[in-house]
């Protein structure tokens, strides 16, 4: 099966997913006595809340999303990048690292031109010319220490910055939290890169045996990210972090 | 408070850290108790405890094998723990993580890395009011109880030892420490080891612990509940954090670590007052306690904030959960759930035996006399009641070091601190650290 079957076949799942799920309220058992310490209790009528107003109207098929990236995560996706965080030695790990951040640059560079901030499109331009060049195919990141630093930049921000909210709270399939605005963005950016394919490199990289190149990329992504599912300590992580990750795009959307 | 979101790994660079110096002897930051909670040691203060490679191993235990673990908690099925084992013989040190904490976050980091450059097997355990131990490891669930606490605690460290770690490691000698709460524990562990004799613990130190838990979490809840009492205050307290650490997350160049650095960089432009420090800082705590209250209620069938017998799956909307239990402080927690659950099996219990059996002057008798347990603490610690420094001043003598400043914990990674750990056990980081 080629990588577009499947991709197509995540979508329809997501799809159906999406349309079949409804959000069921947790189920108190037949003639059990209500709760002593109700929602009455503890606020006054007219008072709000920030959780109760987030807006997340596919909230059953989220927590399943989420529940079902948790098992992949933990049984999969996590193990795999730490047994790369264990047996591949440092200095490889980040040459993959500058090297995945590197042919990702053409996305923050046409992101900001949208966005208008020319400083960051040329920052990012500068970083892709040095890094490309000096730093041996963008093994090597002599860029940032020439004062350019890496900031990334995609077209859910893009949106973002140009005023359209995030839309319904929206659980990917392994990428996580996102939003009905940012899987759009991802969507146009995976488009972008796709079409553009820069050097040949993602035709490349796809006719590669297992796509290797891309579940590098895919395990060097996870390795630097420093989250592990239901480990935050609270039974309502889910919620938690789907403030967190509304809160931490605005940050990204200011930037 | 655990929750960290590490954009990446270049840290900002420290220019002036030496801008907020006392005029005493001890370098840690001027910074007031709040403060210095908050933002924990900057690197350039810390001793140098980075380690090489990844030289740990999750293992888990299955501590009540009968239990049936609910579906919606599947992720805790077996109460996990972290080892960094040393190859040949080395003492052995058992970790014990404070209120609400798992076996890791930034305190645990420094206390692993510590211990382990200083050449000790380290056992990190997460503390009986966490999460995933209230639902795999505790006998009550509802924790809170000192002396029973400490027994699931006991309990699991001789199952860690028997079944896993007697086969893999070569021990000369066991040491146990904790902070906060785990500090409190720390010394309860100490005496059940006296009469148990399952390790023979030749020392044991307690930081930062509270006297009561019940005052300490008094004093947290009134941090949130004394600044905010509605939901629409609430909210506005939330959207001014965010929008001014927004603000500076925008102005930052690079990579940012959410870390102690960044945290500094903005306390030093924008001086927040210590009403919205402390409110910070409650509501880290509620969020601990939002937990308790949750997990406590299902597990007893206490019908509190959660219908007896209610099977939540795991799609369900808890949000009506979710705000109550928010809204419970920890002095709920204690008078609604805890004391009833002891007065289940007996019936005579009053809420002052346990406010008791939640402190450390149910053992201030052996804390009195023992050789083996020492304290570090700080004078402006914002969990203590007043006089209760003052106590274990009196309790510890010479064995007690009290720090001028630091908050609560917020000086543990500090160098002096970190070499004062050491030395207590006999040990010290290598040469250059």
């Amino acid at each position: 099966m080629n990588i577009n079957a499947i991709r197509l076949l995540v979508t329809a799942f997501v799809a159906s997913s999406v349309i079949l799920s409804g959000c069921a309220a947790s189920r108190p058992q037949e003639g059990a006595d209500p709760a002593r310490r109700q929602l009455g209790d503890v606020m006054a009528p007219e008072d709000t809340t920030l959780f109760a107003s987030t807006y997340d109207p596919w909230e059953g098929y989220n927590r399943w999303m989420y529940n079902f990236n948790a098992r992949f995560d933990r049984y999969l996706f996590a193990p795999a990048a730490e047994g790369y965080k264990r047996f591949l030695p440092k200095f490889m790990r980040s040459g993959v690292h500058n090297f995945m951040r590197n042919i990702r640059e053409v996305l923050n560079v046409y992101n900001a031109l949208l966005q208008a901030r020319l400083r960051t499109a040329g920052r990012s331009t500068g970083r892709f010319a040095v890094n490309s060049t000096l730093g041996l195919a963008g093994f090597f990141d002599p860029a940032t220490e020439m004062g350019m630093y890496y900031q990334r930049e995609d077209f859910g921000q893009t949106l973002g910055v140009w005023g359209v909210g995030p839309g319904p709270y929206f659980v990917l399939p392994i990428f996580g939290p996102s939003s009905l605005r940012d899987a759009t963005g991802l969507g146009v950016d995976y488009a972008v890169w796709y079409y553009l394919d820069l050097f040949g490199y993602r035709s490349w990289a796809s006719d590669q045996p297992l796509v290797w190149p891309n579940l590098l990329y895919a395990i060097d992504l996870r390795a630097n990210v420093d989250f592990r599912y239901y480990e935050m300590g609270s039974v309502y992580e889910y919620l938690w972090i789907r403030q967190l990750y509304l809160e931490y795009r605005q940050f990204e959307i200011q930037r | 408070m655990k929750f960290r979101f590490s954009v990446a790994i270049a840290a900002v660079v420290m220019t002036s850290s030496s801008a907020l110096a006392a005029d005493d002897d001890y370098g840690f930051p001027d910074l007031d108790g709040f403060a210095a909670t908050v933002i924990a040691t900057p690197k350039a203060l810390q001793p140098d405890l980075s380690i090489k490679g990844r030289p740990f191993r999750l293992r888990s235990l299955e501590v009540f094998p009968d239990r049936e673990i609910p579906k919606y908690v599947w992720y805790h099925d077996k109460l996990r723990y972290l080892v960094f084992p040393q190859k040949g013989p080395a003492p052995l040190i058992f970790l014990i993580a404070g209120t609400g904490s798992s076996y890791h976050g930034p305190h645990m980091t420094t206390l692993y890395a510590a211990f382990y450059l200083a050449g000790f097997h380290v056992v990190g355990l997460p503390s009986p009011t966490s999460f995933q131990f209230m639902v795999t490891a505790s006998s009550t669930g509802v924790p809170g109880v000192l002396d029973d606490d400490t027994r699931d605690l006991y309990r699991v460290m001789k199952m860690a030892w028997e079944k896993q770690l007697s086969k893999r490691l070569e021990v000369t000698d066991f040491y146990v420490t904790g902070y906060s709460l785990g500090g409190a524990q720390t010394g309860y562990v100490m005496m059940l080891d006296e009469q148990e004799k399952a390790f023979n613990f030749k020392k044991g130190l307690m930081i930062n612990p509270p006297v009561s838990l019940y005052n300490s979490a008094l004093l947290l809840d009134s941090y949130l509940r004394e600044n905010i009492t509605t939901g629409t205050e609430a909210m506005l307290f939330w959207d001014n954090l965010t929008r001014a650490m927004g603000e500076e997350y925008a102005n930052t160049r690079g990579a940012v670590n959410l870390g102690p650095d960044f945290l500094y960089q903005v306390y030093r432009k924008r001086r927040p007052d210590d009403e919205n420090l402390a409110t910070l800082i409650g509501l880290a705590f509620a969020i601990t306690a939002q937990n308790m209250v949750t997990m406590a209620d299902v597990l007893t069938q206490s019908g509190y904030i959660v219908p007896v017998g209610t099977t939540a799956k795991l799609t369900a909307d808890v949000t009506d959960y979710f705000i109550v239990s928010g809204r419970t402080p920890f002095r709920l927690y204690f008078k609604d759930l805890l004391v009833p659950y002891y007065q289940r099996s007996n019936p005579e219990i009053t809420d002052d035996d346990l406010i008791q059996r939640a402190s450390l002057y149910s053992i201030e008798e052996f804390l009195r006399t023992t050789d083996k347990v020492g304290l570090s603490h700080n004078v402006d610690d914002i969990i203590m009641k007043e006089g209760e420094i003052d106590w274990l001043v009196d309790v510890f003598g010479d064995r007690g070091k009290i720090w001028p400043r630091g908050g609560h914990c917020g000086n543990m990674a500090y160098r002096d601190n970190v070499e004062h750990m050491l030395a207590f056990f006999g040990a010290s980081l290598p040469e250059g650290r």
